[in-house]
C-alpha cells in the first residue's frame, strides 16, 4: 500500500494495514457485491483483472477508482493474493457522465445556467458560447465561436499560464484548473478585466478532448468581499488592539464560541482556538464555579429584556490564578426573534479589582479606626457647617442618633451652638488647627459633659476650605476623677491626721494602760503583802494562845478563839483567790508541770474535806480508775479539786452525797464531782463561771463564798488545755466535769 | 545557853518579828532581831549567827538583797538562810533561791511549820 492512498481516500497506510476489513468497508455500497464476488471468485483467482468501481473516502466523498491487479502465487503455485494499483478516475468518470447526457439536454442546461458557459476544443478554439457568455463578455455567439479562447477572454498577462495548463492537461490528463473551482480574472470585449469564478471540465472524446468552462462574474461579490475583508481587517486590527477579548458565542450552557479574539489567551492562559466550537474546552468551564450562576442570571436577563448585559465575575486561569473580568455583551437576534448570538467583550479587571479591594480595605480600616477611636470625631462641611461624618464616640457623647446632616443650631442650645460655630469659622478662616480647652456640652438628655476639642480645617488643592474636622475628648470623668482624687486626697490626709492623732492617743493610752497594769501588779502585790502581814500576826498569835503558850485557855475561850481563827483563815483564802484572779487577768498564771497522780490527788482532797462532810452529814465517795501519764501543776489541780468538792458539800443538804470520779476517756483524764444538792437553774448555768457570780440559791441559803471558786477552777482547767462543764437539775443535783488532756496538755 | 544556836531574825513588822522570835526561843534558839535589811546585815556580820530568817519585803534593803550581800561576803563558810514571804508567786521563790536562800516559808505560817524548817536547816533532829 503506497502513501498516495491517503490522498485518495483519507485513510493512512497504517490504518489500511491495521484493519483488513477497511477495503470492504470503503467499497461503495452499489459496487461492493460485484467486487467481492470478483475477488473471491474461485474460478478467477489466478487471473489478472482491471476493474472500475467506487469507494467512499473518510470524508464521505465518492471516489471512482481503476483497480488493476495480478495474482501472486506461493511456491506451490497456489494464488495467495492480488497485487496491483488503484487510480483515482473520478474526473474521467464525471466527464463520461456528462458525455452520456444527451447533447440537447446539455445545451438546455448550459443555456439556462446562470453562468457563462464556454466550450472549446483541444486546440483552444471556441466551440460553444451561451447566452450568458454573450452578456458577460460582449461577444455574440456567432462572433465568438471559432475564435481562440485565449485571445477572447483571457487577459494577456494570464495567457501564458493558461496555455501551459492546457498543454499539461493534454499531455498528462490532469492540470491545475480542470476539475477545480477557482477564481481568476477574465477580459471583456472592451478589454476590461473582471473577476470570475471558473470551473473547467474536460470531456474526452475519442482521441481528443473538449473543455467546458463555467464562468460567473463575481465583480459584485468580490467588491463586497473586498470591502468586507477591508472591514474585517480594520476590525481585526481594532480587536487585536482592544485590551480585552471580543467574542461571539452561542447562548448555550457552554457559551460555545464562534469567534473569540486572541486576547482571551492573555486573560485565561488558553489560546482562542481552544474555545472555538468548544474544540478543547468550553468558555463556561473556565468560569469560577461560584460565579457561574450569577453570570447565567445576568446574561439571561439581558436576553429576556433585549438589552445589553454587564457582569463582573471570576475566571480560573490555566495556571490556577483567579482573574476578575468585566464583561459587557448583548444578544443578537435572528429575524425569527430567537437569540442567534451573544456578542461582547471581556476585560481583565483583576488589577482594578485588587486596587478597589485594597481601597475598600483601607476605607474599612479607616472607618473602623474612626468609629472605634475613643474620641468623638466629627466632620462638617465648610459652607453650611452641617455634620457630614460623625463617629460612634461622638454619637455617644452627644446622645441620640447623631447629628448627620444637621447643624449645631438644630440640636444644641442656641448659645452653645453659636459659640461652636464661631470657633468653626475662626478655624476655617485662620486656616490653622486650634485647640479649645474645656467646654461644657449639653447632651440630648440635657446632661452636661466637659470636653476638650481640636478643630482642624481641611482644604482642597487650591487651599479653599472643604471641611472642618473636630476631635473631642470627653474629659468629664477625668475632671470628676480629678475632683474625686482631690477629695479623696483631702479625706485621706484628714484620715491620716486623725489616725495619727488616734495613734498617739492610743500610744498614750497604752502607756497609761501599761502604767495602770504595772500599778495593778504593784497593788496586788501590796494588797497581798499588806493583808497577809496582819493576818500572819493574827493567826500566829492565835496559835500561840491556842497552844497555851500564854497560859491555860478555858474551853469556852478556846471555842471563841477557834471562831476568830476560822474567819482569819477565810480572809486569808479570799486574799489568795483575789491574787490568783489578778494573776490570771495579767496572763501571769504559770504552771509547774510534773507527773501527777490524779487519783491520789482526789483521795487527798477527799480526806481533807471528810471532817467537814462528816460534820454536815454528807456522804463523800471516790471512784477512781488508775489514770497514768498525766502531767500538771499539782498545787493548782489540788486547788481545783478542793474548789469543786468544797462547793459540792456546801450546796448539798444533810443526808446527801458527793461522788468524786476519775476516769480516762478519749485521751483525757475526766474528773467528775457529782452532788445531790439543790441544783442550778438553767439560766444561771451559763453565768456560773463568771467572776464574783453567786448562784441565787447560795445567796438565799446564806452559803458562804466569794464567787471566785469556779472562775479559778475554769482558769486552772484551761491552763492545762482542758475544759470544765456543768450539768444540773434543780432539786436533783449538779455534776461538774473537768476534762484534762493527757500528754499533750497546754504548755505552761 | 551558849549551846543554843543563834538565829538572826529580820522583819520590819514588829508583831511578826516578836512572833518569830518567840517561836524560835520556845524552840530553844537564841535570837538577834533586826527591823531593817541594813540592820540585819550588820548583825549578821557582827554575830555570825547559825541561821538567818529574813522577811523578803522590807523597806530599804530587801531580804533578797541581804541574802545576796551575805553570800558575797562569805568566804568558804555558808550560813543557812530561810526566807519569809507574803508573796506567793513562784517567781519570788525562784528569785530567793537564786539569791542564795536555802528555803522559804510562806506567811502566814504555823509555828510547828517554821520550827521544823529551822531545825532542818540547823541540821538538828526534829
Amino acid at each position: 500500500m503506497s502513501p498516495q492512498i491517503e490522498a485518495m481516500l483519507g485513510y493512512t497506510v497504517e490504518e489500511w494495514r491495521a484493519d483488513p476489513d477497511l477495503f470492504v468497508k470503503t467499497l461503495h455500497v452499489d459496487d461492493r457485491e460485484r467486487m467481492l464476488a470478483r475477488l473471491t471468485d474461485p474460478n478467477a483467482k489466478h487471473l489478472p483483472y482491471v476493474e472500475e468501481y467506487r469507494m467512499v473516502g473518510r470524508d464521505g466523498r465518492v471516489v471512482w477508482v481503476r483497480d488493476g491487479a495480478v495474482p501472486v502465487f506461493d511456491d506451490a503455485g497456489t494464488p495467495k493474493q492480488f497485487q496491483g494499483y488503484l487510480l483515482d478516475i473520478t474526473e474521467r468518470k464525471l466527464a463520461e457522465e456528462d458525455a452520456r447526457i444527451g447533447v440537447a439536454r446539455v445545451r438546455s442546461i448550459v443555456d439556462g445556467a446562470l453562468d457563462a458557459v464556454v466550450s472549446m476544443d483541444a486546440s483552444g478554439t471556441i466551440t460553444g458560447w451561451n447566452a450568458n457568455a454573450e452578456t458577460v463578455f460582449g461577444w455574440t455567439a456567432e462572433e465568438a465561436v471559432g475564435r481562440r479562447l485565449a485571445d477572447t477572454i483571457v487577459p494577456p498577462p494570464q495567457r501564458e499560464a493558461y496555455r501551459r495548463g492546457i498543454d499539461e492537461y493534454l499531455r498528462t490528463g490532469t492540470g491545475p484548473v480542470v476539475g477545480q473551482r477557482i477564481e481568476v480574472n477574465a477580459m471583456r470585449r472592451d478589454g476590461t478585466e473582471f473577476p470570475v469564478e471558473l470551473a473547467v471540465t474536460a470531456v474526452p472524446s475519442g482521441d481528443t478532448v473538449f473543455f467546458n468552462a463555467f464562468l460567473r462574474d463575481i465583480s459584485q461579490r468580490r467588491a463586497s468581499e473586498d470591502a468586507l475583508r477591508a472591514g474585517e481587517e480594520r476590525y481585526r486590527t481594532l480587536i487585536e488592539n482592544i485590551p480585552g477579548a471580543v467574542y461571539r458565542c452561542s447562548a448555550d450552557e457552554d457559551w460555545t464560541m464562534a469567534f473569540i479574539s486572541d486576547e482571551i489567551e492573555t486573560i485565561t492562559g488558553y489560546p482562542a482556538s481552544d474555545y472555538l466550537g468548544n474544540a478543547i474546552r468550553s468558555f463556561a468551564s473556565v468560569i469560577y464555579p461560584d460565579d457561574v450562576e450569577a453570570v447565567n442570571g445576568m446574561v439571561e436577563a439581558g436576553i429576556r429584556e433585549h438589552r445589553p448585559f454587564v457582569c463582573e465575575y471570576r475566571l480560573v486561569r490555566a495556571d490556577g490564578d483567579i482573574r476578575w473580568v468585566h464583561e459587557k455583551g448583548q444578544p443578537v437576534y435572528g429575524p425569527d426573534g430567537v437569540t442567534r448570538w451573544l456578542d461582547g467583550a471581556i476585560f481583565d479587571i483583576t488589577e482594578r479589582k485588587r486596587a478597589e479591594d485594597e481601597q475598600a480595605r483601607t476605607q474599612a480600616l479607616l472607618d473602623t479606626i474612626v468609629d472605634h477611636i475613643p474620641m468623638a470625631l466629627f466632620v462638617k462641611d465648610a459652607q453650611e457647617l452641617r455634620y457630614v461624618r460623625v463617629n460612634r464616640a461622638h454619637n455617644e457623647l452627644v446622645g441620640g442618633k447623631g447629628p448627620l446632616g444637621l447643624r449645631d443650631r438644630d440640636f444644641y442650645p442656641a448659645e452653645l451652638a453659636d459659640s461652636f460655630v464661631a470657633e468653626d469659622r475662626e478655624v476655617l478662616a485662620g486656616g490653622a488647627p486650634i485647640e479649645i480647652g474645656e467646654e461644657t456640652l449639653i447632651t440630648a438628655d440635657g446632661g452636661e459633659r466637659v470636653i476638650r476639642t481640636a478643630k482642624v480645617p481641611i482644604r482642597d488643592e487650591d487651599g479653599r476650605p472643604l471641611y472642618l474636622l473636630g476631635i473631642s475628648e470627653d474629659i468629664t470623668e477625668r475632671k470628676e476623677a480629678e475632683r474625686e482624687r482631690e477629695r479623696l486626697l483631702a479625706a485621706e490626709q484628714l484620715a491620716r491626721a486623725e489616725a495619727e492623732a488616734a495613734r498617739s492617743e492610743l500610744a498614750e493610752q497604752n502607756l497609761e494602760l501599761r502604767k495602770l497594769d504595772h500599778l495593778k501588779d504593784e497593788f496586788v502585790a501590796l494588797v497581798s503583802h499588806e493583808l497577809r502581814t496582819p493576818l500572819t500576826s493574827i493567826i500566829g498569835y492565835l496559835d500561840l494562845v491556842l497552844d497555851e503558850e500564854g497560859g491555860p485557855v478555858t474551853e469556852e475561850q478556846r471555842r471563841f478563839l477557834e471562831v476568830i481563827r476560822r474567819n482569819s483563815q477565810r480572809l486569808l483564802h479570799l486574799v489568795g483567790d483575789l491574787l490568783f484572779v489578778a494573776q490570771v487577768d495579767a496572763g501571769k498564771l504559770s504552771l509547774e508541770k510534773l507527773p501527777v497522780d490524779l487519783t491520789e490527788l482526789a483521795r487527798d482532797c477527799l480526806e481533807a474535806v471528810r471532817p467537814r462532810a462528816a460534820e454536815k452529814g454528807v456522804h463523800v465517795e471516790l471512784a477512781a480508775d488508775d489514770v497514768t501519764g498525766f502531767e500538771g501543776d499539782r498545787l493548782r489541780l489540788s486547788q481545783l479539786f478542793d474548789n469543786l468538792v468544797s462547793n459540792a458539800i456546801k450546796f448539798t443538804p444533810t443526808g446527801g452525797r458527793v461522788d468524786i470520779g476519775v476516769v480516762r476517756r478519749n485521751g483525757c483524764a475526766v474528773v467528775t464531782v457529782a452532788d445531790t444538792g439543790i441544783g442550778i437553774p438553767p439560766e444561771e448555768q451559763a453565768r456560773l463561771f463568771e467572776r464574783f457570780f453567786r448562784a441565787d440559791g447560795a445567796t438565799r441559803l446564806a452559803i458562804q463564798g466569794t464567787g471566785l471558786g469556779l472562775t479559778i477552777s475554769k482558769a486552772i482547767a484551761e491552763a492545762h488545755g482542758g475544759t470544765i462543764g456543768v450539768e444540773s437539775q434543780e432539786g436533783v443535783g449538779t455534776t461538774f466535769a473537768v476534762e484534762l488532756p493527757i500528754g499533750s496538755g497546754a504548755s505552761s | 545557853v551558849s549551846d543554843a544556836p543563834l538565829v538572826l531574825v529580820a522583819d520590819d513588822d514588829e508583831d511578826i518579828r516578836h512572833l518569830v522570835t518567840l517561836r524560835l526561843e520556845r524552840a530553844g534558839c537564841r535570837v538577834v532581831a533586826a527591823a531593817t535589811g541594813d540592820a540585819a546585815l550588820a548583825l549578821a556580820v557582827a554575830h555570825d549567827p547559825a541561821l538567818a530568817v529574813l522577811d523578803v519585803m522590807m523597806p530599804g534593803m530587801t531580804g533578797l538583797e541581804v541574802t545576796e550581800r551575805i553570800r558575797e561576803s562569805e568566804d568558804g563558810t555558808r550560813m543557812p538562810i530561810l526566807l519569809l514571804t507574803a508573796r506567793v508567786q513562784e517567781a519570788d521563790v525562784e528569785h530567793g533561791l537564786a539569791a542564795g536562800a536555802d528555803g522559804y516559808v510562806k506567811k502566814p505560817f504555823s509555828g510547828p511549820e517554821l520550827i521544823e524548817r529551822v531545825r532542818e536547816l540547823l541540821g538538828l533532829a526534829a
